[in-house]
């Protein structure tokens, strides 16, 4: 109670005062009371209370003494007289909290993105024991999705597992759904029962699926995420139980998702595993399934592995024409979900703390600088009586202040570069779009800033408190520099500290850049500028894939864009370039000597339609490409492109050779190769060019690919009319120039050097303003001396080179340690590294070069300002 | 070895004594101390309020104010569970410092 009362009454100290002084008032006059009770006359009894009391101002100012020794009192006076000696040096305040806002900032938001991104938990049960399991071939890089039967055996096989579930999002990834008169496409998945309550997933609405849905010729019924939910419906209550068209046929609605929690992120509608067309569900070809599991509590995934692995081995021997060489991997969902990120956001997060270090390194050099400047009133107020313990309150509270002011401003910095960041985040390969969209400025990243910016304060209050003097009589002895000697060695520390660790975020930041320059002078194969691609999926029964109605309406379509003015020519394809074809295939060279079973080649197909490559730009090399009869008279035939030449068929004439697919079959396809057209990075341009088989066809699904003389994006219009007016309800979407499509794959890579570039020039800025001011005060500092040497003889030329000696010796042994380090923190960033060493000569030489330039005329400005000193006036200044 | 000093037995006088009379203000304290000593300890009467504040700060003591018995409002002291503790640890250290005084006097 009472303490409340102190807490509240510590607010001002008069109020204190007051309450003291009736404590006070009321002895004295109880004393009084009983005094003249005891037959004193008046003023004797006054007298005497006083007298056995003691001087009441002298004791009054004792109390107060106690209560406001540590109290908040005392803390708010200080950051106020803070305040005001920030006040009073603009110039120091402002380069501190700049420095601090630019260090805090940078920090607070590459760490909102690692805490994102790697640490926040992820909205499912038990996540940390989710895996993805996903078969390997040697041929294919990574993990792939497993063939339906294999499915059910692991499922069925293996030990390690509480739960194993399947999904399947492959092509179409959309189906069409119309309700209340509108055409969309949706993102479909086909799951198990088991997907949902493996991630612990509980419908908001309804149900999701029951074991009877896993049986062949399940019900119709589809579970929608709560976002779709929203979209397409206006988040209607009744959906439950109504039907809706896709693809053609009636579903029922059964199940409402809560918010955020759709797996995989994309996923719309959910609708049984067991719908799956028939072919697909019979044979170890089609690879279509994706397998979450979660381990059983206690098991390793080294364990798991294991016990996958025996499995797959086991169907390898049984099925060896389709298993042999298959392996299986187990990812941890995290691990998935953040794909390549990782190590970008690592490498970021450790440059960022670097130049936070360099940025703390800096203001600690200015407080150094201006310790040294107080120290005298320092040694005047100890000698007045000021305990150690209140100068450093005063010091820290100042600090503090300097370290909130810029922990506030770097905050708003980083709220400004969240959305980039999100932006090219979100187009990496492989991560999950709703960890990326969970980068923000939440609680936990607000309190890791506030924590850092609590941390940097009591450090650098710490510092210039070693720096006041225990001999009070040294402090205050006029013109003396006993104590700057060892002032100056530490602040010279310090910026050799300083440039050491900008060349470590110089170099990690020209690497990426280097990497990133080689990576955009990648040749895609093709012309990527007036290039528009955009996709349209047919409605399935209505049309199927290699169809006469299908083709009719392409064909129809083309016919009528061809005719626009702007477009030059139009094409079709089953995947958008720079894209891997969910299509694969084995294949055999008909001719060439036998191979054992499973040990058959794979290539990516295409299906395209005759004018893809003109439309693209790829070059027909030999042969001929694809004429509208051959999809007419739904002829076989190849073209292939130069690198599959050159992997499989060479020595042969490519025009004279067959290639077999369905080699698995009884009875394989031949198929002669009619054409070779040159090479495309068709899985985008951090990959080689792979082997590539070109068919002709239409599928429901196309790619349709525009070349313009105007700016593509403005056909876009024209193709959704046209469109419109073969068929009312259809939807185009995912329209895009290539242009953004190539833009878009190195977002990451762009993203990653763009801000490793600026981490380096601001570590570049940072340590050059470290290096100005030591060499300044220095200067300032060796003035008499400066004056004696010029007495003496020496010249301009001498003392500009003796002050430059100075620095050259702080940046040689800065770039000597900051090398070492360099070379120890490339190696962490060499995953993200294209086609560039981890121990690149001109990133090297640029960093170098850089610093030791920089350094130079940060050194040159005090330096000449040294030169010119008037020795007369030098020696008459002490 | 007993910490004591004069100070610590100032406190133990008031936290002994508020330990024998509930709350009670300054003024209170000081008369309680003087009947209960039968005038053997006097205290400088305003050096009394230093201590209660220290000891109120160090949360051995709580204070509110209230009518005295002469209708005077003052600050009256009451001990709290922390007082309570710091008491035994008083009286103990005070009966040491007594014994080992004794002890030398005897030697001597």
């Amino acid at each position: 109670m009472s303490l409340f009362r102190r807490m509240w009454a510590l607010g001002s100290r008069a109020r204190i005062d007051r309450e003291i002084e009736d404590e006070l008032n009321a002895h004295i006059q109880m004393r009084t009371a009983d005094n003249a009770a005891a037959g004193m006359p008046a003023a004797e009894a006054r007298r005497d209370a006083v007298l056995r009391f003691g001087n009441p101002t002298a004791m009054k100012e004792r109390v107060a003494g106690v209560d406001t020794a540590l109290s908040i009192d005392n803390l708010w006076n200080d950051i106020r007289f803070a305040g005001r000696r920030l006040r009073k040096s603009p110039g120091f305040s402002i380069t501190a909290i700049l420095t601090l806002a630019l260090g805090i900032g940078a920090t607070t938001a590459i760490f909102s993105a690692a805490y994102a991104v790697l640490l926040r938990s992820l909205p499912f049960q038990h996540a940390d024991r989710i895996v993805t399991i996903s078969e390997t071939h040697p041929q294919i890089a990574g993990g792939g999705e497993v063939t339906f039967p294999d499915y059910l055996d692991w499922h069925s096989q293996q030990s390690s597992f509480e739960q194993m579930a399947g999904y399947s999002i492959v092509s179409p990834e959309t189906v069409s759904l119309v309700w209340d008169g509108h055409a969309e496409q949706v993102h479909k998945v086909l799951a198990s029962s088991s997907l949902f309550s493996l991630l612990g997933v509980k419908p908001s609405l309804g149900r999701t699926f029951v074991e009877q849905d896993d049986y062949p010729n399940a019900n119709h019924v589809a579970v929608i995420s709560a976002e779709a939910w929203q979209r397409y419906f206006g988040a209607d209550r009744t959906i439950i139980g109504r039907n809706v068209d896709l693809n053609g046929v009636s579903y029922s609605i059964i199940g409402v998702l809560p918010p955020a929690s759709a797996y995989p992120a994309t996923g719309e509608f959910w609708m049984p595993l067991s719908l799956m067309d028939k072919e697909s569900q019979a044979s170890r070809v089609w690879h279509t399934v994706n397998v979450l599991g979660r381990l059983k509590p206690g098991v390793e995934l080294g364990q798991a592995q294991a016990d996958m692995q025996t499995t797959a081995a086991r169907l390898a021997r049984v099925y060896p024409a389709t298993n042999r060489n298959i392996g299986v991997l187990l990812t941890p969902l995290r691990e998935q979900l953040v794909g390549s990120l990782r190590p970008a956001v690592l490498s970021l997060m450790g440059c960022v703390v670097l130049v936070l270090l360099i940025a703390c390194a800096n203001v600690a050099n200015l407080l150094l600088a201006r310790a040294a400047a107080h120290l005298r009133e320092v040694a005047v107020r100890q000698a007045l009586g000021a305990s150690r313990l209140r100068l450093f309150t005063q010091s820290l509270s100042e600090t503090l202040l300097l370290c909130l002011l810029g922990g506030v401003l770097g905050t708003v910095f980083a709220s400004f570069t969240l959305p980039v960041l999100r932006m090219a985040f979100a187009h990496t390969a492989g991560a999950d779009p709703s960890l990326v969209q969970s980068i923000q400025l939440n609680i936990p990243v607000l309190l890791v800033t506030l924590v850092v910016c609590l941390f940097t304060a009591i450090l650098f209050g710490l510092l210039p408190m070693l720096k006041t003097p225990r001999k009070l009589a040294e402090a205050l002895r006029p013109g003396d520099r006993g104590s700057t000697g060892k002032q100056g060695r530490s602040r010279s520390a310090l910026v050799s500290a300083e440039i050491a660790i900008a060349i470590v975020v110089l170099f990690l930041g020209s690497l990426l850049l280097r990497s990133f320059q080689k990576l955009i002078r990648i040749d895609p194969g093709f012309r990527t500028d007036h290039l528009l691609s955009l996709e349209i999926t047919l409605p399935q029964p209505r049309y199927e894939d290699q169809a006469a109605t299908t083709s009719h309406f392409y064909e129809a379509l083309i016919d009528k864009l061809r005719q626009s003015p702007g477009i030059l020519s139009v094409g079709t394809t089953n995947a958008v370039p720079l894209n891997a074809s969910h299509s694969m295939s084995r294949f055999l060279i008909a001719g060439a000597a036998p191979l054992a079973p499973g040990a058959f080649p794979f290539a990516q197909i295409r299906y395209v339609s005759p004018d893809l490559f003109r439309t693209m730009g790829l070059g027909l090399m030999q042969g001929r490409g694809f004429e509208l009869k051959d999809i007419e008279n739904n002829a076989n035939l190849f073209v292939i492109n130069q690198a599959f030449a050159q992997r499989y068929l060479s020595g042969r004439d490519p025009l004279m050779s067959s290639i077999l697919l369905g080699v698995l079959s009884p009875h394989p396809d031949k198929i002669p190769v009619i054409g070779v057209v040159s090479n495309a990075r068709d899985l985008g341009v951090e990959t080689d060019e792979e082997p590539e088989l070109y068919l002709p066809g239409f599928g429901t699904h196309a790619v349709i690919l525009l070349r313009t003389n105007i700016d593509p994006a403005s056909v876009a219009a024209e193709v959704r009319d046209a469109v419109r007016q073969l068929d009312p309800n259809q939807p185009i979407y995912h329209v895009q120039t290539l242009d953004e499509v190539l833009s878009d794959s190195l977002a990451r890579q762009k993203m990653t050097a763009v801000l490793l570039g600026i981490f380096a020039l601001l570590a570049l800025t940072l340590a050059s303003i470290g290096i100005y001011g030591v060499v300044a005060y220095s200067v300032t500092q060796r003035t008499r001396e400066i004056g004696v040497r010029m007495a003496i003889g020496a010249n301009r030329a001498t003392i500009l080179l003796l002050i430059l000696r100075e620095a050259v010796a702080l940046t040689g042994i800065g770039i000597v340690a900051g090398l070492v380090g360099a070379f120890v923190c490339a190696h962490f960033v060499s995953a993200l590294l294209f086609q560039t060493s981890s121990v690149d000569p001109l990133s090297i030489g640029v960093s170098v070069f850089a610093l030791l330039i920089v350094a130079m005329l940060a050194a040159v400005l005090p330096a000449s300002r040294a030169a010119t000193i008037n020795p007369m006036e030098a020696l008459r200044s002490e | 070895m007993a910490k004591s000093d004069l100070q610590g037995t100032l406190d133990l006088l008031v936290l002994k004594t508020l330990s024998q009379t509930g709350a009670l203000h300054g003024y209170g304290i000081v008369l309680h101390i003087q009947t209960a000593s039968d005038e053997l300890l006097r205290i400088e009467e305003g050096s009394l309020y230093p201590a209660l504040h220290r000891m109120e700060q160090r949360g051995w003591l709580s204070s509110q104010w209230a009518l005295s018995e002469t209708n005077r409002k003052a600050k009256y002291y009451k001990l709290t569970a922390a007082g309570r503790k710091q008491l035994e640890t008083s009286e103990r250290d005070f009966e040491q410092l007594v014994k080992g005084v004794r002890a030398m006097f005897r030697y001597a």
